[in-house]
């Protein structure tokens, strides 16, 4: 903590304590001396310079110990490490990754499921810490990011809280992400998962993990039902009580390769096909008609994944693929998307599709995983590695020292230039003083 | 004097006592024997002043106004046509009055004061006794009173380097008490030569000049100690020692905040107290010499009783 004097700071105060040493100097020069007294049978012959002055005064800081004092004052402040305070206050640059995957949405107490959930306590812990800096010296601004693609990036100064927005769940299940690649000055997680104290500790990253306890619950669905995870690890899975199974909905629309293809994998999976949109797990449809301009300028084209390649006509609009949490899956050679998915919907921009004979098997492989990734369980259903504990909850804060404006940081540069001038020229000082004091003491001018 | 000195106690001296070991008196005895010598080795004529008026014709010397006309020889004058008068050893027993101050102030030194006046005062009287004179030896001051010491004979000697070894620093009495006093003026009365040992600071040049009569001689031995010659010696400047004490008095003077310049003047101050002693030493034909307690007799006693 620095202490600041008439626009100065000294960073290192303690040094003040050095203090003490010019002022017992003082206070001895206070002490009424004992006249030491040299007997001389001439002493009549020596004028009496100081005996009026004596009289006046009880105390006497001679000329060395005055330069001592001087010597002494002037290096207790080079020892404190002088430097111009700063007028700005510091600036720093936070940028927050928020984990969004589905634990962050599960309940801290199991047994209150509708409770408070790992990701607002988490958020709770560090929007506590950024109210609790100090605006006039830890002035912050934060970019608060979701992980995930297209997820919000929004900054805000430390003081406006978290975006509400982060709260939602995402529309689609997002993995956790791989923080190695994030470490930076400056940055801090929110999260479930406490990571390695060491590895904070050497990267100079904040955590903020709301932790918690497994959570029990279903952690997959199926023709047959949800399977039902104990909350203890290595326990077989429950079936859980039959329902309604899931179901998938196949438009009309569809060119006919990809009807076929989504009846048998629905079969394989046991999903029941048909029936209304809503409360569908997963919807297999194709885009807008095409305007007429539009579709004049199309014709047919080939296109290909996963080591397949079809003949593609019929071609359909399709909104922009990365809007509304779509993710482009299929995409021509010129850029344009042909088919785009999210959780629960596939959209196809074609009606026609003729896959190569000879890759009509990894093209069943590619679209079944495509229907697999986008099948939307309920939402009740959260993966086993989700539920999982998140072990206790963790408050790190991270090293501010690295996430100063670069504006900031050139200011500092200068001040700490200007400081070491000023330290370089009190040590001068000081050095001239205690020479002085030191030839005083020599000449006998005690 | 400037200011208004107080008046304190005054501190332990360093060197109140005199102190004469046996080989002192081998000490004064060479020395009284080498001067004795080199006396018998001058020219006759040469102005000799350890000599009377006695009846052993030695020679002549020029006569100088004012002395008595019954010793002119007028055969050189006739001769010569210049004034010599005719000079005899003295055969008549001469009296010597050797006075020591044994003040205060003479404590002061390392070697003292008081020891360089006592080793000094005991080489004269060897001296004297050797050339056959009565000696009276007086002290002022003293931390006791002191009977005057009556030596005639060289056998003497001893006792008189006894009450010179009992001497001991302390007082306020100095010379002028020796030398103003009706009492001690009358006992010096009748003795051919007086010789006075001390720093001389509180005597009144005044009272010394009224020893003065007819041939009596004067011899004024003035020893100062080497810290009186160089203050600076005496630790000055240090942590210590900022002020001088008056041993006999008690008054303090503060060397002030300049003390080098304090010390330049107090140089001045003694260089024109000791030059004051001088001149009026030459103006009246007074045998006068300064020195330092640390300097051995033998090196200014001649001069002295020259």
């Amino acid at each position: 903590m620095a202490l600041g004097i008439l626009g100065w700071a000294l960073t290192v105060p303690g040094a003040l304590a050095g203090l003490a040493l010019p002022l017992a100097i003082v206070l001895l020069s206070f002490r009424r001396r004992r006249p030491q007294l040299v007997a001389l049978g001439t002493a009549r012959l020596f004028e009496d310079r100081g005996e009026a002055a004596a009289s006046r005064r009880r105390w006497r800081l001679s000329g060395s110990r005055l330069w001592a004092v001087v010597a002494l004052l002037l290096g207790i402040l080079a020892a404190a490490r002088p430097r111009p305070a700063a007028e700005d206050g510091a600036a720093y640059v936070l940028t927050i990754y928020v984990d969004r995957s589905p634990s962050m949405f599960l309940p801290v107490d199991p047994d209150a499921p509708g409770g408070e959930r790992r990701i607002e306590r988490a958020l709770g812990a560090a929007t506590a810490w950024l109210a609790a800096l100090n605006p006039a010296t830890e002035r912050a601004v934060v970019r608060w990011r979701a992980l995930e693609d297209g997820g919000l990036d929004v900054t805000l100064d430390a003081e406006d809280g978290c975006p509400e927005e982060l709260l939602r769940a995402p529309s689609r299940v997002l993995v956790s992400p791989r923080w190695g690649r994030l470490v930076a000055p400056g940055v801090i997680f929110v999260t479930d998962t406490g990571l390695a104290p060491s590895a904070l500790e050497s990267s100079g990253v904040g955590l903020f993990a709301s932790g918690g306890p497994a959570v029990p619950g279903p952690v997959a669905a199926g023709g047959e039902g949800l399977l039902i995870w104990s909350g203890e690890d290595g326990a077989p899975l429950q079936a859980g009580p039959k329902g309604e199974p899931l179901r998938v909905v196949f438009n009309e629309a569809l060119a006919a390769p990809l009807r076929s293809l989504g009846a048998l994998w629905a079969e394989e999976r046991g999903l029941a096909v048909g029936g209304d949109r809503r409360g569908a797990a997963l919807i297999l449809q194709p885009g807008d008609e095409a305007t007429e301009g539009a579709a004049a300028g199309r014709g047919s084209l080939t296109a290909g994944r996963d080591g397949w390649s079809a003949a593609i006509g019929g071609r359909l609009d399709l909104r922009d693929g990365g809007a509304q949490g779509w993710s482009p899956w299929l995409v021509g050679e010129d850029g344009e998307c042909l088919v785009r998915a999210r959780r629960g919907e596939v959209e196809v921009g074609f009606t026609e599709i003729l896959p190569e004979p000879a890759s009509v098997e990894a093209f069943a492989v590619s679209w079944a995983r495509l229907l697999d990734e986008h099948l939307a369980p309920p939402e009740v259903v959260v993966a086993l590695e989700e539920r999982r504990a998140a072990g206790p909850a963790v408050s790190h804060e991270p090293a501010l020292e690295g996430a100063l404006e670069p504006e900031v940081l050139s200011r500092r540069a200068r001040r700490a230039s200007r400081g070491r001038m000023a330290e370089l020229l009190l040590s001068a000082g000081a050095a001239v003083a205690g020479l002085l004091a030191l030839g005083l003491r020599l000449r006998g001018s005690a | 004097m400037n200011g208004s000195p107080e008046r304190r106690e005054v501190p332990p001296l360093p060197s109140p006592g005199v102190e004469l070991p046996g080989s002192f008196l081998s000490r004064i005895g060479a020395f009284a024997t080498q001067l004795a010598a080199a006396r018998e080795r001058e020219e006759v004529g040469r102005r000799r002043t350890l000599q009377g008026d006695g009846q052993e014709f030695v020679g002549y010397r020029p006569y100088r106004p004012g002395e008595d006309l019954r010793r002119f020889d007028w055969d050189l004058l006739a001769r010569l046509d210049r004034p010599y008068v005719r000079v005899h050893r003295s055969e008549a027993r001469e009296d010597w009055w050797v006075a020591v101050d044994a003040s205060a102030s003479m404590g002061v030194g390392r070697p003292g004061k008081l020891q360089s006046a006592a080793e000094a005062a005991g080489a004269s009287i060897a001296v004297g006794l050797r050339l056959g004179a009565r000696i009276t030896l007086v002290s002022s001051g003293g931390e006791a009173t002191a009977r005057p010491v009556q030596l005639t004979r060289t056998a003497e000697l001893g006792r008189g380097l006894t009450a010179l070894g009992a001497m001991s620093a302390g007082g306020r009495g100095g010379l002028e008490d020796l030398v103003a006093s009706r009492g001690h003026r009358a006992g010096a009365r009748g003795c051919g030569r007086l010789l006075l040992f001390g720093d001389f600071i509180d005597v009144d040049p005044a009272d010394v000049l009224r020893l003065l009569g007819g041939r009596r001689r004067l011899h004024l031995g003035q020893v100062l100690a080497p810290e009186e010659w160089n203050p600076a010696i005496a630790g000055l400047g240090s942590d210590g020692a900022d002020s001088f004490v008056d041993p006999e008095s008690g008054a303090r003077r503060r060397a002030g905040d300049d003390l080098p310049r304090g010390l330049e003047r107090y140089e001045q101050s003694l260089e024109a107290f000791i030059e004051r002693w001088s001149d009026l030493a030459a103006a009246h034909g007074i045998s006068h010499r300064a020195w330092s307690s640390a300097d051995a007799f033998e090196g200014f006693l001649p001069d002295l009783l020259r």
